[in-house]
């Protein structure tokens, strides 16, 4: 199978799609900066950090990912997940255990992302979140409703 | 910004955090092996060259008493032979008659413990010492190594003591006289099996026997002729050479290394002590880097899942996982070579103070050079061969299982 030209998985993944995992899943060892880096295809570190900049975590780029909030995780998740411009954005639960405040920003980071073309499928039990979307499904008993 | 590099280089810490008791074992195998070469290996080296250029292995007697001897054994004739090539040093040998003077340096004041024969010490010929020291330079023209038994008891209570001995000084046709001479004990020896020097020879320097035996008017008024002398050459090897310009030159020789042939195998065996060492580091690192690199991966799979999930190919992964323990094998050896230099220097010191006589290592010793890099090319190979099988299947890990699983 072939999509946009791209046919191996590896390439799929890093270049069409951006996955955001429930729990950040971030390497704890690495620091925010650099979390986003090894998702980054030929980025500089200048353009990591005006990424960062824009949702906000510009202060903690040289934290290590071990030490930060989980409201700050999830959006640098968010952020390696955009790193790469992927046609396709597929999310899971991004505001799960957040506070109200960082779930606005994650909500408003999904936004920015829909406003730049992006198609975003989000998987979600948070109706605010629900509430942004164009599109709303709603599955029970793994079937759609 | 590499992404390799990234997860490689803070990986890397983490890891020698998480892994720290494997890699303290792999540090201290490699410390205490290089240890163990600075001290054995050096050790048996220094003992199988020692063995091979300064014991009587490389000793040639030449006798003027042969039958087949057509040369006087004279200085003159000595002069010649020094001057012969792969010669070191030439040593007349002759004894002069000694006595102690004082009965109270005797073992039993009312035995008289008899002739002690003063034999000059050729290096070499040294005799097994049961108290004090013979120094590696020689004995000093004071000083006298005695026999552990004579008539009477021991001499052992010497040791360390000024002892005056005495000889007969000739002073006419028929006639002599008392001399004497006060010497330091130095050392005493085991005499309990009798040599060619008699059973209760001492040992001074050569020039001091030549200085009794003139004294003594042995030397008579012409040049002295000896019987025996002992030519030295710079290795056992040189011996056949030197031994035949001797036969030439008239004199009739003898030497302990043409009857032992199998000697210089024996003596490479042992001057490769070091490489032994070498191969049971290699040994040691390629099983403890193997245990080290299996489980490392093994704890880093969910790290691979998710580098897969987020777009990383295998190879890459692979690579990365290559790399990062190849620098963790890098720098468990470079830990391994500072200690195990460190530990060799010392214990090598504390060794040589206890002075083990089949363990003659000097202080401050350093494993050898090539000894100390090993470590630094086989502990990253091994580590990266020990984690490959580990590493190629964790880079084959499922992206959308490890999805799941995250």
């Amino acid at each position: 199978m072939k999509v946009d030209g791209l046919h191996d998985e590896a390439d799929l993944r890093r270049g069409m799609i951006g996955f955001v995992f429930q729990q950040s899943n971030l390497l704890p060892d690495l620091t925010v900066a650099e979390n986003v880096a090894i998702a980054g295809r030929e980025i500089s570190r200048h353009d990591i950090y005006l990424r960062l900049e824009r949702l906000g975590l510009k202060s903690i780029a040289d934290s290590p990912a071990k030490q930060i909030s989980g409201g700050e995780a999830q959006r640098v998740a968010f952020c390696r997940a955009t790193v790469n411009d992927p046609v396709l954005l597929l999310v899971d639960e991004p505001t799960s255990g957040l506070d109200a405040a960082n779930a606005a920003l994650v909500c408003e980071a999904l936004a920015s992302a829909r406003g730049r073309g992006r198609a975003i499928l989000v998987a979600s039990h948070d109706p605010v979140l629900a509430s942004v979307a164009d599109r709303v499904l709603v599955m029970s008993g793994g079937r759609l409703v | 910004m590499s992404d390799i590099r990234v997860v490689v280089r803070s990986s890397v810490l983490a890891s020698l955090r998480r892994q720290r008791a494997l890699l303290a074992l792999l540090v201290f195998s490699i410390a205490a092996l290089l240890c163990s070469n600075g001290v054995i290996g050096a050790g048996v080296a220094r003992y199988a060259k020692t063995v091979e250029y300064q014991s009587a292995l490389n000793l040639i007697e030449i006798s003027s008493a042969a039958t087949s001897a057509r040369q006087e054994i004279t200085k003159e004739t000595l002069k010649t032979v020094a001057g012969l090539p792969g010669v070191v040093g030439v040593y007349p040998w002759a004894q002069a008659d000694l006595a102690i003077s004082n009965s109270s340096d005797w073992p039993e004041t009312t035995t008289n413990p008899g002739s002690i024969w003063a034999t000059p010490l050729v290096p070499g010929l040294a005799p097994k010492v049961l108290a004090g020291e013979i120094p590696d330079s020689g004995l000093g023209n004071d000083e006298i190594a005695l026999p552990h038994s004579v008539a009477g008891g021991t001499l052992d209570r010497l040791l360390g003591h000024q002892v005056v001995m005495e000889y007969t000084k000739i002073v006419g046709p028929g006639q002599g006289e008392p001399a004497k001479q006060a010497f330091r004990v130095v050392a005493i020896f085991d005499n309990s099996v009798p040599g060619e020097a008699g059973p209760t020879p001492s040992y001074l320097a050569p020039g001091t026997v030549e200085e009794l035996l003139t004294n003594a008017g042995l030397a008579g008024a012409g040049p002295m002729n000896y019987t025996t002398a002992y030519v030295r050459t710079a290795s056992s090897s040189d011996v056949p050479q030197v031994q035949s310009a001797l036969s030439k030159e008239g004199f009739a020789v003898s030497s302990v290394v043409t009857q032992l042939s199998s000697l210089g195998g024996l003596f490479k065996v042992l001057s490769w002590a070091a490489w032994v060492f070498g191969g049971l580091l290699v040994v040691i690192c390629w099983a403890a880097g193997g245990a080290i690199g299996s489980v490392w991966v093994q704890q880093r799979t969910r790290e691979v899942g998710l580098l897969k999930a987020i777009g990383w190919r295998r190879s890459r992964i692979t690579n990365a996982l290559m790399l990062q323990l190849a620098l963790v094998g890098l720098l468990s050896a470079i830990g391994g070579v500072l200690i195990g230099a460190v530990l060799s220097l010392g214990v090598t010191t504390w060794v040589s103070a206890r002075k083990i006589e089949l363990l003659p290592v000097e202080a401050w010793q350093l494993p050898g050079t090539v000894v100390l890099l090993l470590p630094l090319l086989i502990v990253p190979a091994c580590v990266c061969l020990g984690g490959l099988r580990s590493s190629l299947r964790a880079s084959r890990v499922d992206a959308d299982a490890a999805l799941r699983d995250l």
